[in-house]
């Protein structure tokens, strides 16, 4: 019977049992059944994981996506926050500033714009219960004016419902909240609870650590709202003035766990040794080019100095630029060129260009240089010149002195000729030279004529010319002048030009033959060009010439 | 002295003057485009009890309505009172009323309502009989009222925070 009954009992213990568990939960049941079931659900739950993935999987499927796009949408949302802001001040000098500190400490671009402009404050936060929207307890800023929060935490638990009911569709499954609401500066965010939300009301732009902070407040909060002996709900009055739950929401503390969170993420130490590299190397790049522009501009004051004292050269023009150096201007052909000048002041690599112009000086120096050029006088006579006078000094031969006098006055530049200084030398060679001078002036003019072949038409003529010839050669030894003459053949117009040529050659050697028969050195002879060229046609006249080799020379002396 | 806060939610179809009874009543912080735009407006005030304490009374005015709908229906949620409002001049709006008092105890557990019989300045165009009213008053405080004179609307909040506070 025994066994019977507990067999019955076993068959009907399925259909008992929901109803039996149902019971077991009355009065304190409910706790002590949950403490006997923790252990074997954990189990159970890590077996139906291990074995069961998929179900798990399936089952979680509809929490776990919600959650994961709340996440991924906040993630994405700081970012294009952030990237806004760094893209709007990209290119400000605020902008430069953020990025030259970036550069400094290695932090990224963004995560430096981002600190810089989370700069923030906290001007209210609600506790709400999340059922009714009424404040449970609350903060504010000392500064600000009141406001009705009952109102304003009942408008946006509204406008939470609102916004969930009309994106979320409404159903519990749904997390679509009403997460921040933001005007400007002003910015409302709204952390969810279970029983209750936090609302908090603030400007500028808060880290992302204070949502952190907000959230773990909120967890004490709840367990604040959870404890038995409070049993705290909306319009509870000690919810606003409990010292622990005022604590909690504290603003300053939250304000100052933010920034101190935020400063831990973004601790890395301040480089400051770069920047104060750079501005080194580039005071010293600053005081290096400072110290070239001097130096070359020094140079170049110095070639300028030198250029205005330099005979003969008008500077219109002297520009420069560094590696480069441009003179214009003015020159005389008697000064001498700056260039080597310019080129002993300047660096090696110094590009040195010239655009000079002639022109006649009237510098002292240069009419000076311009009249030895055209005077030249001999060894023994001066020249000076001083506001442009010349002046004139030493001893030549009456002829030179003659000569000097004459033409002085010709020089440009010169204004007046002092030739007081000069006196005649006793110069016993001068009537010789005035001698030889006269003879080759002869000597250009006689010619001796032939009949036919080298029959002589004047013999007188001949003989003039052979005694001229004997008195050059003889005046020649008394003035130290080297004598060597050359005789020209001619001929007129009639004949081939073999037999004239040959004609010309034969009168040429007769001449040398009858002056070496007179006593003339034969190897201070020498017959002459017997070709005729256009430049000297020889065919005019049955004749022989005689030229004294180097009498311009003789004539220079 | 203490200040206990309770949700007040007012309830009436479109016209009877919710909203210019809560303007009577309330300090006005808000818009009331929010009525158009979101649906609900909440004001606050504060009523004095005998024995010294006092009570702030949140009023969610929800937009007029003959049903209410899902997201009407979350307006409701944790409200300790309701205020039903009719029309005197339509008796169709105490209809309504009636239905929404029986709506909004669906999702609300038992809680303290008055009803306001709106335009009182326009009583002789009355459709609501005093009968009706009269036996209305059996099962929830009636109070009729002008939004226009203030009529009445001091009493009937009053009486329902008489009977929270109790």
């Amino acid at each position: 019977m025994r066994m019977a009954a507990l067999e019955a009992a076993r068959s009907a213990l399925p259909e008992e049992l929901p109803l039996l568990l149902q019971q077991s939960q009355l009065g304190d049941g409910r706790r002590k059944l949950s403490q006997a079931l923790v252990l074997p659900l954990t189990d159970a739950l890590g077996r139906a994981a291990q074995e069961q993935r998929q179900g798990v999987v399936d089952a979680l499927f509809p929490v776990i996506g919600p959650a994961i796009r709340k996440a991924i949408a906040e993630s994405l949302r700081d970012f294009t926050e952030g990237f806004n802001r760094a893209l709007e001040s990209s290119f400000t000098p605020r902008g430069l500033r953020w990025r030259l500190e970036s550069w400094r400490t290695g932090i990224p671009y963004v995560q430096v714009v981002l600190r810089h402009n989370l700069r923030f404050r906290l001007d209210h936060l609600f506790l709400i219960d999340r059922a009714s929207g009424l404040v449970l307890a609350r903060q504010s800023a000392a500064d600000l004016p009141d406001l009705d929060a009952d109102a304003i935490a009942g408008m946006l638990t509204a406008i939470g419902d609102f916004v969930r009911d009309s994106v979320g569709g409404g159903s519990e499954e749904n997390t679509g909240t009403l997460d921040s609401v933001s005007v400007g500066e002003h910015l409302v965010w709204v952390e969810h609870g279970p029983r209750a939300s936090f609302a908090v009301f603030l400007r500028g732009v808060a880290p992302a650590a204070l949502r952190l902070i907000l959230r773990q407040r909120l967890e004490q909060a709840h367990a604040w709202l959870s404890d038995p002996l409070r049993g705290a709900s909306a319009g509870v009055p000690d919810a606003g003035t409990d010292p622990q739950l005022q604590e909690t929401l504290g603003l300053q503390r939250l304000e100052l766990a933010a920034a101190a969170d935020s400063a831990a993420r973004d601790g890395a130490p301040v480089r400051r040794w770069p920047l104060l590299l750079i501005g080194a190397v580039l005071l010293a790049l600053l005081g290096a080019w400072f110290w070239r522009d001097w130096q070359w501009q020094r140079r170049v004051d110095a070639v300028a100095q030198r250029l205005a004292d330099w005979p003969g050269l008008h500077v219109e023009e002297l520009s420069s630029e560094h590696g480069q150096l441009l003179l214009r201007g003015l020159i005389d052909a008697d000064a001498s060129s700056p260039r080597t000048a310019m080129a002993e002041l300047l660096p090696d690599d110094v590009d040195i260009r010239t655009d000079l112009r002639g022109y006649l000086s009237s510098d002292d120096a240069i009419v000076q240089r311009r009249a030895q050029r055209q005077l030249q006088p001999p060894e023994g006579v001066h020249l000076a010149v001083r506001q442009g006078v010349l002046h004139l000094r030493g001893e030549a031969a009456a002829d030179v002195l003659a000569r000097l006098r004459q033409q002085a006055g010709w020089v440009a530049g010169v204004a007046r000729v002092d030739a007081s200084g000069l006196g005649e030398s006793n110069d016993a060679q001068a009537p010789l030279r005035a001698e030889w001078e006269g003879l080759l002036q002869q000597l250009a003019r006689q010619h001796v004529y032939f009949v036919r072949e080298v029959e002589l038409a004047d013999a007188a003529a001949a003989a003039a010319l052979q005694a001229n010839a004997l008195r050059l050669v003889e005046l020649g030894r008394l003035l130290q002048r080297p004598v060597a003459f050359t005789c020209h053949g001619h001929n007129d117009e009639p004949g081939t030009a073999t037999i004239n040529q040959r004609l010309r050659e034969s009168r040429a050697r007769w001449l040398c033959d009858r002056l070496a028969a007179a006593g003339i050195d034969p190897a201070s002879l020498q017959v002459g060009r017997t070709e005729a060229t256009p430049a000297q046609p020889m065919i005019q006249y049955r004749a022989a010439s005689l030229s004294l080799d180097g009498a311009h020379q003789g004539e220079m002396e | 002295m203490t200040e206990l806060a309770r949700k007040i939610c007012m309830l009436g179809d479109f016209g009877v003057g919710k909203t210019s009874l809560v303007a009577r009543f309330v300090r006005n912080t808000f818009s009331e485009k929010y009525l158009t735009t979101v649906g609900v407006k909440v004001d606050s005030r504060v009523v004095d009890l005998a024995g010294g304490d006092r009570m702030k009374f949140v009023v969610w005015d929800i937009a007029g309505k003959a049903v209410l709908d899902s997201l009407n229906q979350n307006y409701l949620r944790g409200a300790s009172g309701l205020i039903l409002v009719a029309d005197g001049t339509r008796e169709a709006s105490l209809r309504a009323a009636l239905n929404l008092l029986m709506q909004a105890r669906d999702v609300l557990d038992n809680p303290a309502c008055v009803l306001f019989v709106n335009k009182l300045d326009l009583v002789e165009r009355w459709e609501v009989a005093p009968e009706t009213l009269a036996e209305m008053r059996h099962s929830l405080p009636v109070f009729e009222t002008s939004a226009l004179s203030g009529d009445g609307v001091e009493a009937g909040f009053g009486e329902l925070a008489t009977r929270l506070h109790a």
